[in-house]
């Protein structure tokens, strides 16, 4: 015979069909003669009752369920790895970049001492152009006069390899 | 006719699976796929918990964003359905904590076994409802979660455990101190009536 407080422990998975056969039987040959154990099950059945019963959703459209939802899904973490061709046009960015950067650095350090007859010249004139338009005004003298001393180095320096000191392009 | 009727359950895990796997990615089509499969039960716990379906579908969408988001972390060690319950089953309890209104329990005496289909019975078994949806949302969190997904999601005993990864037994037990609390706070609503105890 199974005591009053192991039957009480017991009446919630007896209600709930979770008992085995045996278990079953001995919480019903104590109920029998335990009023107080048979109101407790009936308001354990009570309670279940009101659980089971809440209702189910009625039927839902799914297309405007998920048109709301889509609308507000996150859309950070879409992983795509780029494949070869993507990793190729990466690559080539890189390059042209670093290209243009070189090319830059050596023209800015190169074109300086640059003679009419080498490519770079056209920089070097650039250069003295825009340090001359750059320049305050009180200011343009000394460089005008600086850039006529380069004239006169590069027509000693082109002179002393004997070849004239005009442009190329003048030459002809 | 065997072997044909394994073959889809198979056959349906593996495009789960893929399905997980893809929207996991950010694939928004595949999850599509997966919340069509899956918004109907989603919905109805929503539904059992919240009584209003309106709140219901925003619940719903909420769980579904929880889901999108922790996908990433899913590991097919446990059922999906089984994670979807219990993301489910949080998401919405934690909406019936925040709604949480104070109800009178007072006058609702009128047990749902004795309510009918008069406006008066009809408006009395909704108040009840609420009163036993709110009830389950104010228990300590362990006995709230694995009730809820007994009363809401209509899990047996052995999906629960599942869900919440833990044994049998701590399901009884949960269950047990959970309905225990119940009966308490419900007071004379769950005490039956002498009609129904001689019915």
């Amino acid at each position: 015979m199974l005591s009053h407080a192991t039957t009480r422990d017991w009446l919630i998975p007896y209600a709930d069909g979770m008992l085995a056969v045996d278990e079953r039987r001995r919480i019903d040959g104590h109920i029998t003669g335990c009023p107080s154990c048979a109101r407790e099950l009936r308001e354990v059945r009570e309670l279940n009752l009101l659980l089971v019963t809440l209702p189910p959703a009625p039927p839902v459209a799914f297309a405007p369920f998920w048109l709301n939802l889509q609308a507000v899904l996150p859309h950070r973490r879409v992983l795509r790895i780029p494949g070869i061709a993507g990793y190729r046009r990466l690559g080539m960015a890189f390059a042209v970049a670093a290209i243009g950067v070189l090319a830059a650095g050596v023209s800015a350090f190169a074109a300086p001492s640059a003679l009419p007859d080498n490519p770079l010249y056209p920089v070097k004139q650039l250069e003295e152009s825009l340090r001359l338009e750059l320049a305050p005004v009180n200011e343009r003298l000394t460089i005008q006069l600086q850039l006529a001393n380069e004239r006169l180095r590069e027509a000693q320096a082109m002179a002393g390899r004997q070849q004239p000191a005009w442009l190329p392009g003048d030459h002809r | 006719m065997a072997q044909s009727e394994e073959v889809p359950s198979t056959e349906g895990d593996a495009e789960e699976r893929r399905l997980i796997d893809r929207s996991a990615a950010g694939d928004q089509e595949a999850f599509r796929q997966l919340v069509l499969r899956y918004h109907r039960l989603v919905i109805n716990v929503a539904f059992r918990a919240l009584g209003e379906l309106a709140l219901a579908e925003d619940v719903a969408q909420d769980v579904f964003i929880k889901v999108y988001k922790a996908l990433p972390t899913y590991r097919h060690d446990k059922p999906f359905k089984h994670w979807l319950h219990r993301v489910a089953a949080n998401t919405v309890t934690d909406s019936l904590r925040r709604r949480r209104p104070v109800i009178s329990l007072d006058g609702l005496e009128q047990s749902l076994v004795s309510a009918g289909s008069d406006p008066q019975d009809v408006a009395a078994r909704h108040d009840l409802q609420r009163a036993v949806r709110y009830a389950i949302a104010s228990l300590p969190p362990h006995y709230r979660d694995t009730i809820a997904l007994q009363a809401f999601g209509e899990l047996s005993y052995d999906e629960i455990a599942k869900a919440l990864d833990i044994p049998l037994g701590t399901v009884m037990s949960r269950l047990n101190g959970a309905k225990r609390l119940l009966r308490e706070r419900l007071g004379d609503l769950v005490r039956p009536s002498e009609e129904a105890n001689t019915a």
